[in-house]
């Protein structure tokens, strides 16, 4: 019993914690380097492998330093090979460039980019942004994040310890811009101007050709799932797709990223045109409580027969391909 | 069992935990590669895999689980009642609330510090607690232990409605960060975490030893506390605050990880008598219960990991109904 005096117990839990923060400091001066270029590649057995992070010897551009959408600053290495940019899967194929890894549900990644990423190790989100350990394997040379989000709480310093990380306050708000902003970053922007150029084209050309079904109407796109629905406001998703090709908005979802509603709000739901997209069957069972009422049979849309059933993730993602591929299912829909 | 032992065999269990925890994860690392990076034969991505990113997140694991542990010991002995824990009396709760006001307002990352969040933590944690001692402070009896815990329960419940509220007014990606969070997610944790959880123990832990005979008569009723010297309101606020300087920390690093501070603590009990010895017990058993928790949530899905607050959910919620089936028999 003596063994467990007081006063010496004291002193062996204290020296126990004061010896973590001594591991802690002698492990620490590595950490210290923050926002530092990736770890040089050794001349030891990993050496075998692709350089962590190229030399830009033979490379047409310098490495060079930029500020990132969040205030960090970034060594952009001249030639980059390998990148991981979650979540801006679509601008990177826009870009002609396979990831080291995509973006994936925990189920699924985005469908509609798998002709081209398929094979593309996956790396599920679903628990939020995974432990850097998922990706220090794949050694990637640049790690875009598309939101501020992504790199909280410990995500930022981590991952800049593996590549170079750049973060932007929110990619998705402008598919644009964030594509030249990516483009640059990768030495691609010849390749950026001729897609957005592309783009443009294809607005233009599919404005021309709904012209006289959007005068003057209202159309809404709306997202299911499991336990509620949104209606998607035009800052992203098909909802800024609509907008663009010169729909006016529901006022429910005016200045709103979005806006879930319940079915007492339906009467309220004013547009000429509905897109619903059921997220892959899991909004179904829901969808079906509300096409029962009789307040969604009395929506001007549905006695119109203008409600249009979308299929598929581009409707629910943003990006070049996937605005793209949202304007060839409108004009599907209204001018079969 | 003999006392000395029983502490050898929780360390061994303990360094089992830890040697599981630091031959897993994502990255590959065989234990020959684990070996060789110890010892600085390692290439710089082995290193960096073991010294930046896996022992600062088994070291924080079980800080985590430490401090929980203690809080929920300080909160069932100052409330006598077994069920009590930071969770069950809204300290989590209010913790996690300023933390997430925190994490969106923060929209730099290179904002605030990691090392400050734990700040962020307290002021929900001590606004708790000051509407716990001012709604279960009686004039004449000071505070009253059941009125303790239905004032925080009601506290907690509360908190978690206006948390919801707050969900709706989320972007996704905003909604998504915090929902992971508060599932208790330390795979993200680097050694900034570790220094912010730290120093809290460091000061806590020993002023707890030498105030061990307090908490033991705290188990009596007042009357019997105050007639061997012990006053046992002023003790009460005090461990109320500590067990507050315990919580908020491991919830500003870590989310909200339960019911360690509830299970870790009858455990112990059953283990050992007297708080000197339910100290030291409750760091140990606390802190490998969260690294293992956390190793297993590493492997156990392919491609993903389980945040370690499911995985002590999922250990922790049966072994404490059978220790309630077992102490009612």
């Amino acid at each position: 019993m003596k063994w467990f005096n007081a006063k010496k117990l004291s002193y062996v839990v204290m020296a126990g914690l004061l010896s973590i923060v001594l591991a802690a400091c002698g492990s620490n001066k590595d950490a210290d380097s923050g926002t530092t270029p990736a770890p040089s590649p050794t001349s030891e057995s990993g050496a075998a492998e692709e350089p962590a992070v190229s030399e830009p010897s033979s490379a047409p551009r310098e490495a060079f330093v930029v500020t990132d959408q969040v205030g960090n600053t970034v060594n952009i290495p001249g030639t980059v090979q390998k990148v991981y940019a979650p979540g801006l899967e679509d601008y990177l194929v826009t870009l002609g460039v396979t990831p080291v890894a995509q973006w994936s549900t925990g189920e699924k990644p985005q469908q509609y980019l798998q002709d081209t990423l398929g094979g593309v190790k996956e790396i599920s989100f679903a628990n939020g942004v995974p432990s850097p350990e998922s990706v220090v394997d794949l050694e990637p040379e640049l790690i875009i994040f598309p939101t501020s989000f992504y790199a909280q709480n410990g995500v930022h310093e981590n991952y800049s310890q593996i590549a170079p990380t750049y973060v932007f306050k929110n990619a998705l708000g402008n598919v644009v811009e964030a594509t030249e902003t990516i483009a640059e970053l990768l030495g691609l922007e010849d390749k950026a101007a001729e897609a957005i150029a592309a783009y443009h084209a294809k607005l233009e050309e599919t404005k021309a050709k709904l012209a006289g079904i959007s005068a003057d109407k209202k159309a809404i796109y709306i997202n299911a799932n499991a336990r509620a629905i949104f209606l998607v406001g035009n800052f992203h998703y098909g909802g800024y797709v609509l907008s663009e090709l010169g729909f006016a908005q529901s006022a429910l979802v005016e200045g709103e990223m979005s806006a879930d509603i319940s079915l007492e709000m339906l009467s309220d739901l004013d547009a000429d045109y509905i897109f619903i997209n059921n997220n892959d069957g899991l909004g179904d069972p829901f969808l079906a409580d509300i096409k029962a009422s009789p307040l969604w049979t009395a929506l001007p849309a549905v006695q119109a027969g203008q409600v249009f059933d979308v299929k598929g993730d581009h409707w629910r993602s943003s990006g070049l391909i996937a605005y793209q591929k949202t304007m060839a299912d409108i004009v599907a829909f209204l001018q079969p | 069992m003999k006392l000395t032992w029983k502490f050898i065999i929780i360390s061994i269990i303990i360094l089992l935990g830890f040697i599981y925890s630091i031959s897993t994860g994502q990255s590959s690392l065989s234990l020959p590669e684990l070996w060789q990076t110890i010892w600085g034969n390692g290439t710089s991505r082995q290193e960096l895999v073991l010294f930046q990113f896996r022992i600062p997140r088994m070291i924080l694991a079980f800080l985590v689980g430490g401090a929980l542990a203690l809080a929920g010991m300080l909160l069932q002995a100052i409330s006598r009642n077994a069920l009590a824990d930071p969770g069950i009396l809204g300290i989590n709760a209010g913790a996690g609330l300023s933390m997430m006001l925190f994490l969106l307002l923060q929209h730099s990352t290179t904002g605030l510090h990691t090392t400050v969040q734990p700040f962020y933590a307290l002021i929900g944690g001590f606004i708790v607690v000051a509407l716990l001692f001012l709604l279960s402070y009686d004039r004449h009896h000071g505070i009253i232990p059941i009125r303790l815990i239905y004032t925080g329960v009601a506290i907690a419940a509360a908190i978690s409605a206006f948390m919801i509220v707050l969900t709706y007014v989320l972007e996704p990606s905003q909604y998504q960060m915090i929902k992971v969070w508060l599932a208790g997610n330390i795979g993200n944790s680097n050694w900034n975490h570790v220094y912010a959880m730290l120093p809290w123990l460091i000061i806590i832990v020993p002023l707890l030893l030498h105030h061990h005979r307090i908490l033991d008569v705290m188990k009596f009723n007042d009357p019997v506390a105050i007639s061997v010297g012990v006053p046992v309101n002023k003790y009460r606020i005090w461990f109320l605050v500590c067990s507050v300087l315990l919580a908020a920390p491991a919830v500003a690093v870590s989310g909200s990880i339960g019911f360690v501070g509830l299970v870790v603590p009858h455990l112990v009990r059953r283990l050992f008598r007297g708080h000197i010895r339910m100290i030291p017990a409750c760091l140990l058993i606390g802190g490998g219960l969260v690294v293992i928790a956390d190793a297993i949530g590493k492997m156990a899905v392919a491609n993903t990991e389980i945040p370690a607050g499911v995985i002590v959910a999922l250990i922790g919620a049966p072994y404490f109904l059978y220790l309630l089936v077992k102490s009612d028999r």
